[in-house]
């Protein structure tokens, strides 16, 4: 087992590498493929040692989710001729249950994601999602909030523009998650990984209702 | 002849077999049976084609063998069998081993297959003592032992041999060094001479026990390992194993711990699961083994492995009680440390489980052993245990709390007097932290150390509805803090909206206190249920009604004064007398309370006449059938778990329940003034399945009164048969204005429901069928014609003069046929009538309704009639609910769907080939029918040849038929993704063209069942055949994402995450 010290400069070096990754952005090379702060600790370690590592946070808060919010189901959501918009709640209720990298628990448990924190403005086609780390210095904001980009990209309708970011004031490094997060290309470059994939996947796996009714 | 050459020549067995010599005298006195010649020769023939053959497993050798057992069991079987040894002769004696060996081989499978019980016991003894004194030959010995088998097998096997055999294996066989077969073989024998002949074995006790350690040393097969930890386990019963206890103990508790992980294929089909238990089973079997296995065992607790400490822990759990307080006592703090290092720091619930477990079973050790001397031991063995939790439980931190209580709870269910020590050790400390905190979080953690000790208290003292023998003397301890309890639990009950941990646990805490025995006073329960009743009445939280309700179905089973007295006149009270009065507490809740709670007979005796009064009042003022179908779908559903769980209350309500709701819509159709709810299509129906589940109830006694009173009633109008004032009751009249045709539900209801030895009150069977048809014909009302049909349908299905039957029906389905082929204006009716009638006789497989169904499908292709006559399948063979099916006492042949639908199925799709475009869909249509109706075992089977026509059938615009037919392609895609393969590439475009928004023929039930459908198939089919799709599927997934209805796009998300899965 790797301790979790050695990755203590990992921050501060994705900053730096972060910085390099702008340079050679057009060049598309191995270089970058290194430097992008996603595939750095992936392609680095085997999806096996992150979950390893990620006892960074040992012990999280659990919340207690409450069955509540979920939505009920009312006569007009069976009308063929109501229509019915796409709000905040639906954006929610396709978070709540991706699990987070490094527990088996859901970001709903985790109070990652919460309802108060997602809007939707379906007049502008925009979706804002924000987030929140577990810890201020959590390695895995990035993968995340890559894992949220993920299943909104296969599960929102494309007219959406869809922002996610780090909820201020959470995270020390704010502003690159967030950038890393918005950037079309790095995230398509992300997903070229199969490593970075399965691990996203993995943690998309539970998402779905079939999961939850477990 | 042949005897006496018999006699004078002493089969020469091989091999310095002198001793059977003498033997053999006795052997051949006693078998001088003349044998037939042709049967000699035949025994002899088939020896010499055995031995020529090679090996003893090829074919003609397999033959031959079979040929030897026929002749030997013809007539004599111990005179054949003298027969087969003196053919054999030549081979046993032969020089060569291979020979001999399978000459052996021959006679022990003969042996085995013949009649053993008709040898007798000398010549057994004779054949017992041959086998074992040519055990010495290495070569045969696999061979003798299978022969020792069957000889142990035999009634005439005496103890004397079952002491020479065992006497001569342990001598002669070096177990161990043969193949694992020839071994189980040898257990095999063991297993044998223990079961039958064990007294005779004692008498060589030390002898038996070391042999048989020394035969079981080294086994690796987990086969043979099974059939040794069987014996192992009977030797410490039934011998004194004093003398060889390390020999026994070191060759079984070796095994320990045991790791085994069966081959992939599973060929023996033992788990590692059944070799621990097993092996537990020897380890757990005498106290003899304690001070062996004590040190070793408590070694493997601090083992790395998880499977080795699971089993570590379930082994100390199984034999603490055999070992006893004494033992255990001087290592007692290492077996509480490793313990619950497994709770504190529990990586896996099973081992937390385990763990526990272990800690009961010693603390009940302890108790039972150190009872004699006193109560201040077991509390001094218990303090380093208990301080350590109290320590835990002290901490702000809440992490520790659940798992303290959770060992406390598993120490204190041990024994009465580690109950009391425990809890006056510790339950003060928690009364006191719980006065001192104000947080929720920490007050529900404190209140859940409570309950456990609550359970521990009720499994250990009884609960209140549990065994009435046990210890009446012995009093909880927690008692003592009852009020306290009570104040703690509902003050937490009635806490702020906020936290609902806290007051589920509250809840909990008063149902644990209601349900120990001996614990509250009558009093004192009653102020129990008025908190639950509290959380029925006011809270709309579905989490803690659930729970509430739970609860009083839990008290219910011994306790419903209460109940009966105050919570159910409550929830009556809470019912609105209209859907349009808004609650709290809606209608629906309350409703559901009802229904779980009152199916218990003394409740639904209190709750249904102020149920009744509730529905006649919202009858009266609502105009929305909503609430009143609610109400009888509540009373439907309290009715059918009784029926389930088998009351016998439920007959009595056919002078109460159905005569007051027969009275009601009867009332309400005289009275023409208004619109009556209770005579509202979906209420009716309601009404007649309640009134069909009690009459179904009544046995044919107390049926037969009552359908005589519904004829008199129906049929002349007679309304004083129910007291009911007025007059002019006329159902059957033909009259379009006529509202009491609706009634006409209730009597098809009882009538359906009768018992098939009921006679109707009428002059003549065919009469009264002629005059039902005939009003059906001209009736106009839709519920009074589908009530006539199922009327006519029963009665058909009932009839029991099948002569009778056939002859009235072939009239009839003359008479019908004319008017439908003729298109009269009626022939919808006509087609109704003939479609029930089918249905009746297909039910019990009669062939007219076989005939009738050739009918049908060729009106299919008529273009007026075709639309019905296809969608008359739905009625042939679909189920119904209110007459026909098994509750209601229908006729069914068995497989009766099974025969029908192989039967038709040709002739429909036939019909598909043969008929013009326009016209093929009425095929399609029937075809989608039947097999939306046909069990799925058999759909699936006939599935393949289907597929392509049911992909032609999606665009028809039935919507239900799409969605009947995109659920079979989801059965198919699950269950029989074979049939699917093929034809992946056309089903994937016709399934996406029914997601179209645009098109009103896909309205969202349809869309939904297409995502479902198409969701299926990365669960049913392999990834190479659909990865060529799953790009385009994904892309053309997006559209539905963004369908105007919810719930199609949660699909649609659903649907394409499963596709993405393909794609990676």
């Amino acid at each position: 087992m790797i301790p979790m010290r050695s990755l203590g400069s990992d921050i501060d070096h994705q900053q730096t590498s972060y910085q390099l990754s702008w340079l050679f952005l057009q060049q598309k090379s191995f270089i970058f493929f290194i430097n992008n702060p996603f595939l750095f600790f992936i392609s680095s370690f085997s999806p096996q040692i992150i979950i390893t590592m990620a006892l960074l946070n040992a012990n999280p808060v659990v919340y207690q989710t409450s069955i509540s919010n979920i939505r009920v189901e009312t006569e007009k959501d069976f009308d063929d001729d109501v229509l019915d918009p796409i709000d905040s709640e639906e954006v929610y209720e396709l978070l709540r249950s991706i699990s987070d990298p490094e527990h088996p628990l859901t970001l709903e448990q985790l109070n990652v994601t919460q309802l108060q924190h997602i809007s939707v403005d379906n007049d502008n086609n925009h979706v804002l999602v924000e987030f929140t780390p577990t810890i201020p210095h959590c390695s895995m904001a990035t993968l995340i909030g890559l894992c949220i980009r993920v299943r909104l990209l296969r599960s929102l309708p494309e007219r959406f523009k869809v922002d996610i970011k780090v909820r201020k004031g959470t995270h020390q490094s704010e502003n690159a998650v967030n950038k890393q997060l918005n950037d079309k290309e790095r995230v398509a470059a992300a997903l070229e990984n199969k490593h970075l994939l399965e691990v996203v996947n993995q943690c998309l796996a539970t998402a779905s209702r079939d999961a939850v009714a477990q | 002849m042949q005897r006496s050459d018999v006699t004078t020549t002493p089969v020469p067995f091989p091999l310095k077999v002198t001793s059977s010599f003498s033997g053999s005298a006795a052997f051949l006195y006693y078998w001088h049976f003349p044998l037939t010649t042709n049967l000699m020769d035949s025994i002899e023939r088939e020896v010499t084609n055995y031995m020529v053959s090679t090996g003893d497993s090829s074919a003609e050798a397999s033959q031959a063998a079979a040929n030897i057992v026929q002749a030997v069991n013809t007539a004599s079987v111990q005179a054949n069998l003298l027969q087969l040894i003196q053919s054999m002769e030549e081979y046993l004696t032969s020089d060569d081993d291979q020979i001999r060996a399978k000459a052996t081989g021959l006679l022990s499978h003969t042996l085995h297959k013949c009649d053993q019980q008709s040898i007798n016991e000398a010549a057994v003894s004779v054949l017992v003592d041959f086998y074992c004194d040519r055990l010495t030959d290495r070569t045969c010995v696999p061979n003798l032992l299978e022969g020792l088998v069957a000889l142990t097998s035999s009634d005439n096997f005496t103890g004397t041999n079952a002491v020479t055999t065992a006497t001569r294996i342990f001598e002669r066989v070096e177990i161990q060094r043969f193949p694992q077969a020839t071994r189980n073989t040898a257990f095999h024998i063991f297993e044998n001479l223990m079961d039958r002949h064990l007294s005779a074995l004692k008498a060589i006790n030390n002898e038996f026990v070391y042999g048989f350690t020394q035969s079981m040393d080294g086994e690796k097969d987990p086969r043979n390992l099974m059939a040794a930890f069987k014996l192992v386990k009977l030797i410490v019963q039934h011998f004194d194993i004093g003398a060889h206890v390390e020999d026994l103990f070191e060759v079984t508790f070796c095994y320990f711990p045991i790791t085994f992980k069966p081959p992939p294929d599973d060929p023996y089909g033992i788990t590692a699961d059944d070799l621990k238990q097993s092996l537990r089973q020897c380890i757990s079997s005498t106290g003899l083994f304690a001070k062996l296995a004590l040190p070793l065992i408590l070694e493997k607790l601090s083992s790395t492995s998880g499977s080795a400490k699971k089993d570590s822990m379930e082994t100390l759990a199984a034999c603490a009680p055999v070992y006893g307080a004494n033992v255990l006592l001087p290592v007692i703090d290492e077996i509480f440390d490793a313990l619950k290092v497994e709770v504190f720091h529990s990586t896996d619930q099973a081992l937390e489980d385990a763990a526990l477990v272990g800690i009961e079973s010693v603390v009940a050790t302890l108790s039972a052993g150190l009872a004699g001397n006193s109560g201040e031991t077991i509390e001094k063995t218990l303090k380093p245990l208990v301080v350590e939790c109290i320590a835990n439980l002290k901490e702000p931190e809440l992490k520790n709390t659940k798992p303290a209580g959770r060992i406390l709870r598993a120490a204190s269910s041990a024994s009465y007097a580690a109950c009391a020590s425990i809890i006056n050790a510790v339950v003060p400390l928690l009364l006191r932290q719980y006065r001192e905190t104000e947080i929720a979080t920490r007050r529900k953690a404190i209140m859940d150390v409570i309950l456990e000790f609550l359970e521990a208290s009720k499994s250990l003292y009884g609960a209140a509805d549990g065994d009435v023998d046990m210890d009446q003397t012995e009093v909880s301890p927690l008692i003592e803090y009852k009020d306290r309890f009570f104040g703690i639990f509902e003050s937490a009950i009635t806490s702020s909206n906020e936290y609902n941990g806290l007051r589920l646990s509250g809840l909990k805490g008063l149902e644990l206190m209601v349900l120990t025995k001996n614990f509250l006073s009558q009093n004192e329960r009653g102020i129990g249920v008025q908190a639950f009743n509290k959380i029925l009445l006011e809270e709309t939280d579905e989490e803690l009604r659930t729970a509430a309700l739970a609860s009083l179905k839990e008290i219910l089973q011994f306790d419903t004064k209460y109940i009966v007295e105050e919570t159910v006149p409550f929830l009556m009270k809470r019912l609105p007398d209209s859907a349009k009065e808004t609650q709290q507490i809606s209608y629906k809740q309350t409703l559901t309370a009802l229904k779980v709670l009152c199916p218990e007979p003394s409740l639904f005796k209190a709750a249904i006449p102020p149920l009744l009064q509730k529905f006649d009042k919202v009858c009266a003022t609502d105009n929305d059938p909503a609430y009143p179908c609610a109400i009888l779908r509540t009373l439907l559903s309290i009715l059918e778990v009784k029926v389930m769980e088998k009351h016998t209350d439920i007959s009595p309500c056919i002078d109460t329940l159905v005569p007051h709701f027969i009275v009601a819509a009867i009332n309400a159709s005289l009275d023409t003034s208004k619109k009556q709810m209770i005579l509202q299509n979906d209420v009716l129906e309601n009404v007649a399945l309640v009134i069909m589940i009690v009459v179904e109830s009544l046995k044919s006694d107390a049926q037969k009164p009552f359908v005589d009173r519904m004829f008199k009633l129906y049929l002349h109008g007679d309304l004083s048969q129910l007291n009911i004032q007025g007059s002019g009751f006329e159902p059957f009249k033909d009259e379009p204005s006529n509202v009491q045709k609706a009634t006409t539900q209730l009597f098809a209801a009882v009538v359906a429901a009768c018992r098939r030895d009921i006679n109707f009150p009428v002059t003549s069977i065919e009469d009264f069928l002629t005059q039902l048809v005939d009003i059906t014909l001209v009736s106009t009302d839709e519920i009074q014609q589908v009530s006539l049909v199922r009327i006519i349908g029963s009665l058909i299905n009932k009839w029991r003069d099948a002569a009778a039957t056939t002859k009235y029906v072939e009239n009839l389905a003359a008479r019908l046929e004319t008017i439908i082929s003729q298109n009269a204006t009626n022939y919808v009716n006509a087609l109704n009538i003939y479609l029930w009638i089918a249905r009746a006789l297909v039910l019990r497989s009669h062939q007219l309704g076989y005939k009738m169904t050739d009918t049908v499908i060729g009106w299919c292709a008529n273009p007026t009639l075709g639309k019905q006559a296809s969608k008359g399948f739905d009625i042939i063979i679909g189920d119904d609910q209110l007459a026909l099916n098994k509750a209601s006492f229908a006729i069914m042949a068995i497989l009766y769907k099974q025969r029908f639908f192989t039967d038709s199925l040709p002739k429909l799709v036939d019909g598909f080939r043969n008929s013009p475009s326009d016209i093929k869909h009425n095929y399609l249509i029937a075809l989608s029918y039947l097999l939306k109706n046909v069990p799925k075992q058999i759909l699936l089977s006939e599935l393949p040849p289907l597929v392509p026509l049911l992909i032609e059938s999606l665009p028809l615009p039935d919507t239900t038929l799409k969605v009947s037919t995109l659920d079979t392609f989801r059965l198919a895609i699950a269950d029989a993704p074979d049939a699917i393969a093929p034809h992946v590439r056309s089903i994937i475009p016709a399934l996406l063209e029914l997601l179209d928004t645009t098109n009103q023929q896909n309205p969202m039930d349809v869309r939904i069942a297409v995502l479902k459908c198409l969701a299926q198939f990365p669960l049913g089919l392999t990834n190479d055949i659909l990865q060529p799709h799953a790009r385009f599927v994904t892309k053309q997934l997006v559209k539905p994402l963004d369908d105007r209805k919810r719930l199609v796009r949660k699909e649609a998300v659903e649907c394409r995450a499963k596709w993405y899965t393909v794609i990676s």
